[in-house]
């Protein structure tokens, strides 16, 4: 058996192995906070329907739509995720801290489980002023004003459509 | 076949050449701290990485462009040295090794809350530069079998949680997946063929459940991985048929897994007593 192998081999190397195998099971079984290098792997193992509203990002780049289809994958992940991480990012990291509090105090880390630590420093302001610069360098121009919206849609007779109107979540350089 | 000490120069190398790829893949559409110049960090819920967040390390690497110019240089060299030391036969080695793995864990862990990039991905680099850690070739086998074991848990689990969660018995799965994968890109409104194969896959649940169905397969399939060798050359090729279609048609990039492989390939060989 190759457990028994690694054991007398080197019985560290054989415990670790088994405590990553049932931490694994276990973690994923739980679907809770994970410990790395243990992670979740559902690959879209949830249930999704095509009448499931998604939240669609529009970019406008100089009061101009950005076709997203004209980038690849990469670049179009590095447009719009880190706007859509950034406004997660405030609540999120909140939410983990108090959710990490309670356990990182029961073993006597509270002392050093600081707010300031687990939380962004900067405004939304300087969060666009770095998104511009972010923006320009992928679409290749200098960007002086960027709007994003957020919309939702939905899948209906055929034809992935709107069923809100457009929400601004972040502006940057409007008079 | 026997295993030779050639075997564990060839996987340093095949090791190597993923890695490089992958980091150029990186540097070239901007997905390193360097190029990020990141100003702000996502939390995830991961003990280790907020333990991790105690140091405050993740507001140096926002403020400090020199350490993420350090971070993302020793990100580079340590496999290089590491697989020099092991094609050299250098005694460093085993330091190296764990030295890599180690750096490598802890600058992903928080590159990921930096970028738009998962965790997941880089799993790879923290665990094959420990394959070379041991000294002799019988310690290299079991521990590449080790991590080839963790590899089977790890992407079969994808397939047991479809199965659990019912999304397998799903016919208009993949249809609901394409949407929340390409909403942003549908949006646009584009006619290019990559639209128009999305919206067809859309259209037509049916055949979009069949890749769905593919793909919790060649999941599930690696679970066979765990009682015999004797199919791992299969399994790379589904596993490289699964890399492909992660990418062309969900545009996500596991191409860094590829380097897992090399633990189903080397399988084939036999320590000599």
């Amino acid at each position: 058996m190759f457990l028994k192998k690694l054991y007398y081999f080197n019985k560290v190397f054989c415990i670790i192995l088994i405590i990553f195998i049932a931490g694994f099971y276990f973690i994923n079984y739980k679907r809770g906070l994970v410990v790395a290098p243990i992670f979740k792997y559902g690959m879209y193992s949830g249930v999704f329907h095509t009448s499931d509203t998604q939240e669609v990002v529009h970019l406008y780049v100089n009061d101009k739509k950005i076709d997203l289809t004209k980038f690849n994958f990469a670049s179009r992940d590095n447009l719009l995720v880190s706007v859509l991480n950034y406004k997660m990012s405030t609540q999120a990291n909140i939410d983990l801290y108090e959710k990490i509090e309670p356990i990182f105090s029961k073993i006597g880390l509270s002392y050093f489980m600081q707010h300031d630590k687990y939380t962004n420093k900067i405004t939304d302001e300087q969060f666009m002023e770095w998104y511009k610069g972010y923006v320009g360098h992928i679409v290749g121009y200098p960007v002086n004003k960027i709007v994003v919206y957020s919309q939702l849609y939905t899948w209906q007779s055929d034809v992935f459509m709107p069923v809100s109107s457009q929400i601004k979540i972040f502006s940057l350089g409007i008079n | 076949m026997v295993l030779t000490d050639k075997h564990i120069k060839q996987f340093a190398v095949f090791y190597l050449c993923c890695f490089l790829i992958g980091y150029l893949w990186q540097s070239w559409y901007g997905l390193l701290f360097t190029s990020i110049s990141p100003i702000y960090f996502l939390n995830r819920a991961d003990v280790v990485l907020n333990l991790l967040f105690l140091t405050d390390f993740q507001h140096y690497i926002i403020e400090n462009r020199w350490l993420q110019i350090l971070l993302d240089s020793i990100y580079f060299v340590l496999p290089i040295l590491l697989v020099y030391s092991v094609v050299k036969s250098k005694n460093v080695k085993a330091k190296l090794s764990l030295l890599t793995a180690i750096f490598s864990f802890i600058y992903n862990l928080f590159f990921s809350t930096m970028s738009f990039v998962s965790i997941e991905v880089f799993l790879p680099w923290m665990l094959v530069p420990l394959i070379f850690y041991p000294k002799s070739i019988r310690g290299f086998y079991l521990v590449m079998h080790a991590i080839r074991i963790v590899v089977i848990i790890t992407f079969s689990a994808a397939a047991i949680w479809k199965f659990v969660s019912g999304a397998i018995f799903n016919v208009e799965q993949m249809s609901g997946v394409i949407l929340v994968q390409h909403g942003s890109y549908l949006a646009a409104g584009s006619n290019n063929m990559f639209s128009k194969t999305l919206l067809f896959l859309v259209k037509h649940t049916a055949l979009s459940y069949l890749l769905y169905l593919a793909a919790f397969f060649i999941e599930g399939v690696f679970l066979i991985g765990l009682y015999t060798r004797k199919f791992d050359k299969y399994l790379v090729i589904l596993f490289c048929l699964f890399l492909v279609f992660d990418y062309t048609l969900m545009g996500i990039n596991y191409f860094s897994w590829l380097v897992f492989m090399g633990c189903f390939y080397f399988s084939m060989h036999k320590l000599e007593n």
